[in-house]
């Protein structure tokens, strides 16, 4: 599968996804709302001084439970914020929802996208749907190496994690070895590096800073 | 591990630099006191910010630095015990508790007991002429021992493996974090943080039991 199969696919899926379901919870595929937010904080926190910063969201989707409103919700000083997504039925919605917030644009051209202070990803490599997850983890890392690009300060990302109970793994979804992208990102990103797999639910987020 | 006369070296190092520094961060082998202070500041994230009354072992207490260090935090009410192998410095760290009564320190670890966390800080470092291999069965019991006084959870650091080859020292040992985070995950319940970007040369693994 090439990458330009994988997009395509991408595209087709949460397209499909923010059609049937508009910018609502059911369009984004996470399990609860509750999650939504606690991948946000687990995110967020990489934010760890109170310097303003400008925000680059890559998958931002469909506008429910907006990266932007959680970071201002919670005091952290958003400059500029950036949301890309593949998916222009998504970002349709985004758009709308985020139409009055200040400095806040959207774009689904990955050409377009511009460097910011702190980088995040947040759910969008868990869904793999059809591509062999090989296939699928050269993509994701190539997608991180393309984010770290455009980082100044950090980039912070979760994946589901390969230590959840075997049955009950999905086969359209990413289950990745922590240890595996820990490692690469010491060795080609970024001497400072976090792990955290320990809230709660089957997946972990990486901090990488500069 | 006295098969190597460890001990015996282990104390010998201990004493030469307390001698030389006095009652220090260094007189107890740390760089710097900021070096440190950099180290508890990730230990403590173990910790319940809000909560008060909790009680913690530190395991390889030195001076009772930790423990200093966890009031001028702001933590009030918790209960600490200060275990270290070496009396001379149990007995400074006695001498310099200053009105907190109710911390103790001992050299004898049959006074261990569970409590809610434990603290090892530089504990598994300094390995002498012990085998790469050797030493890291010895450091898996020692992480076994702090697993088994610890209710809620427990937090050590070590050196790290991506560290620049040319800077490291033969008689210290340097740990692939991965390794004891992958064997942290499988032993203890699978809630852990591996923190390895507060720059130096070593990396924190917070493991939560409940």
């Amino acid at each position: 599968m090439t990458n330009d199969a994988i997009l395509s696919n991408q595209v087709d899926h949460w397209d499909r996804l923010a059609r049937l379901h508009g910018a609502t919870f059911r369009a984004t595929d996470w399990p609860s709302p509750e999650r939504v937010e606690l991948v946000f904080r687990q995110l967020a926190a990489i934010w760890g001084d109170g310097r303003p910063g400008t925000v680059l969201d890559f998958g931002c989707g469909c506008g429910y439970g907006v990266l932007l409103e959680h970071l201002r919700a919670n005091g952290f000083d958003v400059t500029a914020y950036h949301g890309h997504d593949v998916s222009a039925e998504m970002l349709a919605h985004a758009r709308e929802r985020s139409r009055d917030a200040l400095s806040a644009t959207f774009s689904g051209d990955p050409d377009q996208l511009e460097a910011a202070d702190y980088v995040f990803a947040a759910g969008v490599f868990n869904e793999k749907l059809e591509t062999d997850a090989t296939v699928w983890r050269d993509y994701v890392v190539h997608t991180i190496d393309r984010l770290w690009s455009l980082t100044r300060r950090g980039l912070a990302f979760d994946i589901l994690t390969s230590y959840s109970d075997p049955d009950r793994m999905r086969p359209d979804l990413f289950y990745a070895d922590p240890c595996w992208f820990f490692d690469y990102c010491k060795r080609h990103l970024s001497r400072e590096v976090a792990l955290y797999h320990d809230y709660g639910v089957y997946e972990f987020t990486i901090h990488v800073r500069r | 591990m006295r098969e190597h006369g460890l001990d015996r070296e282990m104390d010998a190092w201990y004493r030469e630099r307390l001698s030389a520094n006095g009652p220090t961060a260094r007189g107890v082998g740390y760089k710097s006191d900021v070096a440190q202070r950099n180290r508890f500041a990730q230990l403590v994230r173990l910790l319940p910010r809000e909560a008060d009354g909790f009680s913690v072992n530190d395991y390889g207490c030195g001076l009772g630095a930790f423990a200093h260090f966890l009031a001028a935090e702001g933590f009030s009410s918790f209960s600490y015990f200060g275990l270290d192998s070496n009396q001379t410095m149990v007995d400074l760290a006695l001498e310099n508790r200053g009105d907190h009564e109710a911390w103790t320190f001992s050299t004898d670890a049959s006074r261990l007991q569970v409590a809610d966390y434990t603290v090892a800080s530089g504990l598994m470092n300094l390995r002498f002429g012990v085998p790469d291999g050797e030493w890291r069965d010895h450091v898996c019991d020692l992480i076994d021992a702090l697993a088994a006084v610890s209710r809620s959870g427990f937090a050590f650091n070590m050196l790290t493996k991506y560290s620049d080859a040319d800077r490291m020292e033969p008689e210290l040992y340097y740990a692939d974090p991965a390794f004891f985070f992958d064997r942290c995950m499988r032993r203890y319940g699978g809630s852990v943080a591996l923190l390895h970007d507060y720059g130096e040369y070593e990396f924190t693994v917070i493991v939560r039991t409940l």
